[in-house]
C-alpha cells in the first residue's frame, strides 16, 4: 500500500513537473525562436565565415587563416583596435565615477532630487541620432556654443572637436558618458538604498567621519553594484557604434574608427564578409576574456554580505 | 488542469503567431506602399489589360529628390502594352547598403538604377547584373548618342548597363552678389586662378551677414575632382601627386583668403550646398548639373529668390574650357531576373531618347544626348537661356572608373582628404599616405 502510494505520488509529481516544464518552455519559445534565428545562427555562421572569403553573391571560397594573416598586417585594424581601447579605458571609469557621484548626491528621495534624477536620466531614453546631431552643433568649432564659452574664458584657440584628429575622440567619449551615466546612476541609487542604515549608525557610534563612512561602509557595500556596472559598461563600450556612425563616421581620417564600425564597413561597404567575421571574432574573444577575468576575480573584491 | 494545459499551449502558440505576424505585417506594409507609386490611371489600365508583364525596378527617393523615376515609370506604363513597371523606392541615404542586402537575400527584383560607379563596380564583381548585348543587337539599338560613356560601362567587352544620366560639374553664380560687387559675371573660359581672385573679391561681411566667394561641398571627391579633370592621374591607379594643385587651391582659399568656408566648419555644421547657395550666402560654386533642376524647382516653389546663372566649370590654364569631371548614373538588368525582355523595354525607354527628353525637361542631364535633348533642357521655363553654352563640354573625365577597388578607394580618398583639409596632415604627407594605402589595397585584393 505504502509503496504503491509512493509510486503514485512520484508519478503525479513527475506529471506536474513535466507539465510545468512544458509551460515554461512554451513561454520561452517565442523569445528563443527570435534569438535562434536572429542571433545564434548568424553568430555560428560568422564563426564559420572567418575562414572563408565571401562577397555575399559569388560562391564562398575557403581561405584558411588568410583572413587572420591579412588582419595582422592591416593598419586599419590596429587603428580601430587602439581607438576602441582608448574609448573603453576612458568611458568605463568616467561613467562609473560620475554616476556614483550623481547617485550619492541624489540618493535621498525628495521632489528636488526626483527632478534632477529625471534630468540626468533623460539622455539615456532620448534618441541617440537626435542627441548626436545636437551635440555636433554644440561642438561646432567656429560658431558652436562650447567654443564660444571657451573663447569668452580667454582660450584663444579652442579645440576643433569633431573636426580635429586629436579632439574628436574626447568629444565622442564625452557624449558617451553623458548619455549613459543617468542609467547607471539609477542602478547606484538602488544599490545605495539597499545598504542597511544600522551600518552607518554603528559607524557613527564608533566615531567615524563621513569620509571614513564612505570608504569603509558605502564603497564595500556597493561592490556588487559596481561589479555589475563595470561588466555592462565594458561590454557596451567595446560595442560602441551608433555615436560614431552619427557624429563622425569614424573620421576625421580614421581618428574615431572603432572595431564595430570597422567591421560594419568591411562587411557592408566592402562586402568582405569573411574578413569582417574574422575581426568580429577577435572582438568577441577580447570581450569574452575580459568578462571571464572579471568573474574569476569577483570574489577578491566583491562583497556579498 | 486540462484547461490550464490548453491555455498554456494556446498562449504559447499565439505568442509565436504574433512573432511571425509581426514580421509578416512589415513586409505586407512595404509591399502595400509600393503600388501607391503608380497613378490611378495606370492602375485602371492594368485591370483592363491583364496580360501585361509586371517587373520591379529599384530606385531611390521617388517622392522627394528623384520624382523623375516616378514620371518615367508612369509615362512608360501608359505607352507600353506589354510591360508594367513597378518602382521599389529606397531612401537615397541607405540606397547602396540596402540594395546590396536585398539582392543577397534574393528578393524578387528585375532592374536597378545604380547610384554611383563604386556601386556599379560592386554589382559587376558580384555578377548581379546581366549583359545587355543580345537585346541591343536584337533591337538594333543606337548606342552612339551615349558617346564615350557607353564604353565606360563595358566589362570584358560586354555592355553591362546603359548610362541613364550623365552629370558633370559646372559653375553656378548669384547675379545679385556680382552686381553688388560691380564685377562681371563669370564666363565660360574662367581659370582656377581667376576663380580664386574673384572669390576673394566677392567675400564680405561677418557672422550672419557673411557672404562667401565660393563654397566647396564636403563630397568625398569635391577637391580631388579639380585635378582629376586634367587627366594627369586617376583615383584608382595610385601616384596621387597630381592632386596637389587642387588641395593647394582649396587650402589657400579656405585658410588664407578665407573666401570659402573651411572643410571642418562645413562638415561640423552639416552645411549643404543647396541651402548655402539658395540662401544667397555664396557668390558662386562648382556643382553637378543636377543642381539646375533643383534651382528651377525651388525658385518655382518660392523657397529661393536668387537670380542665378551658369558657366562652364573653371579649368587649369593648361586645359581647354569645357574640361570637367563627370559622373554616370547607370541603369541595369539584374541577373536574377527572369524577365530580361520586359526589363530591357523599360531600360530602353528610360535611358533612350524618350526618357532623355523627359529628363531634359526636368533640368537633368541624361546620358543619351542629341539635339532634341539639349533643346529640351534649354527650353525649360526658368533655365538661364543666355548661358546655354555652359552645357557644352570639350572633355568630360569620369570621376571614377569601374574597378573592383572603387568603393574602397573612395573611402580611403575621403579619409585622407579629410586629414589634409583639416590640416591634420600636410598635402605631401596626405598624398604619400594615399599612395601607400592604394598599394596595400592592391596587394590585399589581388
Amino acid at each position: 500500500m505504502n509503496i504503491a502510494n509512493k509510486d503514485l505520488n512520484k508519478a503525479i509529481n513527475k506529471k506536474i513537473d513535466t507539465r510545468n516544464r512544458i509551460i515554461a518552455y512554451a513561454f520561452l519559445l517565442p523569445n528563443f525562436l527570435g534569438f535562434l534565428v536572429f542571433t545564434l545562427i548568424p553568430v555560428l555562421f560568422s564563426f564559420v565565415l572567418c575562414t572563408m572569403e565571401w562577397d555575399t553573391s559569388n560562391p564562398i571560397k575557403f581561405a584558411g587563416l588568410g583572413n587572420f594573416i591579412t588582419m595582422f598586417k592591416d593598419e586599419g585594424f590596429y587603428i580601430s583596435l587602439l581607438n576602441t581601447i582608448y574609448y573603453t579605458l576612458t568611458v568605463v571609469p568616467g561613467t562609473l565615477i560620475l554616476s556614483l557621484i550623481l547617485a550619492l548626491a541624489l540618493s535621498k528621495g525628495s521632489k528636488i532630487t526626483n527632478f534632477f534624477r529625471s534630468l540626468f536620466f533623460f539622455p539615456y531614453i532620448s534618441s541617440l541620432v537626435a542627441v548626436a546631431v545636437a551635440w555636433n552643433m554644440l561642438f561646432q568649432p567656429d560658431m558652436g556654443p562650447i567654443n564660444e564659452i571657451l573663447r569668452s574664458l580667454g582660450i584663444s584657440n579652442p579645440p576643433g572637436w569633431t573636426a580635429s584628429t586629436v579632439w574628436a575622440m574626447p568629444a565622442i567619449i564625452f557624449v558617451g558618458i553623458w548619455k549613459t551615466m543617468g542609467y547607471y546612476m539609477i542602478i547606484y541609487i538602488a544599490g545605495l538604498n539597499d545598504i542597511p542604515v544600522q551600518l552607518y549608525e554603528a559607524a557613527t557610534v564608533d566615531g567615524a567621519n563621513s569620509w571614513q563612512k564612505f570608504w569603509k561602509v558605502t564603497v564595500p557595500m556597493l561592490t556588487p553594484t559596481t561589479f555589475f556596472v563595470t561588466i555592462m559598461l565594458l561590454i557596451n563600450s567595446f560595442k560602441v557604434f551608433d555615436q560614431i556612425a552619427v557624429m563622425t563616421n569614424g573620421g576625421p581620417g580614421r581618428a574615431t574608427n572603432v572595431l564595430v564600425y570597422y567591421i560594419y564597413n568591411q562587411a557592408f561597404v566592402n562586402f568582405k564578409m569573411g574578413y569582417a567575421s574574422a575581426v568580429a571574432l577577435v572582438l568577441f574573444a577580447l570581450v569574452l576574456t575580459i568578462t571571464i577575468v572579471q568573474f574569476k576575480n569577483e570574489e577578491k573584491w566583491v562583497n556579498y554580505m | 488542469m486540462k484547461f490550464k494545459k490548453i491555455t498554456a499551449i494556446f498562449i504559447g502558440l499565439s505568442l509565436i503567431a504574433t512573432l511571425f505576424a509581426g514580421c509578416g505585417s512589415k513586409k505586407t506594409e512595404e509591399a502595400a506602399s509600393q503600388p501607391e507609386v503608380q497613378s490611378e490611371e495606370t492602375q485602371a489600365s492594368t485591370s483592363t489589360v491583364s496580360e501585361k508583364k509586371k517587373i520591379k525596378f529599384v530606385c531611390w527617393d521617388i517622392a522627394t529628390n528623384a520624382k523623375e523615376f516616378n514620371d518615367l515609370a508612369e509615362e512608360f506604363n501608359k505607352q507600353s502594352d506589354t510591360v508594367e513597371v513597378e518602382l521599389v523606392d529606397i531612401a537615397s541615404k541607405d540606397y547602396i547598403d540596402k540594395t546590396a542586402v536585398m539582392l543577397t537575400a534574393g528578393e524578387d527584383l528585375d532592374g536597378i538604377a545604380i547610384k554611383e560607379i563604386p556601386q556599379y563596380s560592386s554589382l559587376l564583381m558580384k555578377k548581379q547584373i546581366a549583359p545587355l548585348d543580345e537585346y541591343i543587337s536584337k533591337d538594333n539599338f543606337n548606342m552612339n548618342p551615349y558617346g564615350a560613356n557607353a564604353d565606360v560601362l563595358k566589362a570584358e567587352g560586354k555592355t553591362m548597363a546603359l548610362p541613364y544620366r550623365s552629370d558633370f560639374w559646372i559653375l553656378y553664380y548669384n547675379k545679385d552678389i556680382f552686381d553688388k560687387a560691380k564685377l562681371a559675371y563669370p564666363t565660360d573660359d574662367m581659370t582656377w586662378e581667376q576663380f580664386r581672385e574673384i572669390s576673394k573679391k566677392l567675400t564680405s561681411g561677418k557672422g550672419n551677414d557673411k557672404i562667401w566667394g565660393t563654397y566647396f561641398h564636403t563630397f568625398d571627391n569635391t577637391i580631388a575632382d579639380i585635378s582629376t579633370a586634367t587627366r594627369k592621374g586617376d583615383l584608382i591607379s595610385g601616384n596621387f601627386g597630381y592632386l596637389k594643385p587642387a588641395f593647394e587651391l582649396a587650402l589657400e582659399m579656405e585658410q588664407d583668403d578665407k573666401s570659402a568656408m573651411t572643410f571642418a566648419a562645413a562638415k561640423t555644421s552639416n552645411a549643404h550646398y543647396k541651402a548655402m547657395f539658395e540662401s544667397g550666402k555664396v557668390a558662386m560654386h562648382v556643382m553637378g548639373t543636377w543642381h539646375i533642376g533643383q534651382l528651377i524647382a525651388d525658385k518655382k516653389a518660392g523657397t529661393t529668390n536668387i537670380n542665378w546663372g551658369i558657366a562652364k566649370a573653371p579649368h587649369f590654364a593648361e586645359n581647354k574650357p569645357g574640361t570637367t569631371v563627370g559622373n554616370l548614373t547607370p541603369v541595369a538588368l539584374l541577373s536574377s531576373s527572369k524577365k530580361g525582355d520586359s526589363v530591357w523595354e523599360f531600360l530602353k525607354f528610360m535611358a533612350g531618347e524618350k526618357g532623355a527628353v523627359m529628363l531634359g525637361q526636368r533640368g537633368l542631364m541624361p546620358g543619351y544626348i542629341n539635339q532634341a535633348v539639349l533643346d529640351a533642357v534649354a527650353s525649360i521655363d526658368g533655365f538661364p537661356k543666355d548661358n546655354k553654352s555652359a552645357l557644352e563640354t570639350v572633355d568630360v573625365v569620369q570621376q571614377l572608373l569601374p574597378h573592383k577597388n572603387a568603393a574602397q578607394m573612395k573611402k580611403i580618398l575621403a579619409e585622407e582628404s579629410e586629414l589634409i583639409l583639416t590640416k591634420a596632415k600636410s598635402i605631401d604627407e596626405g598624398l604619400k599616405e594615399l599612395d601607400e594605402r592604394t598599394k596595400d589595397l592592391a596587394a590585399d585584393n589581388k
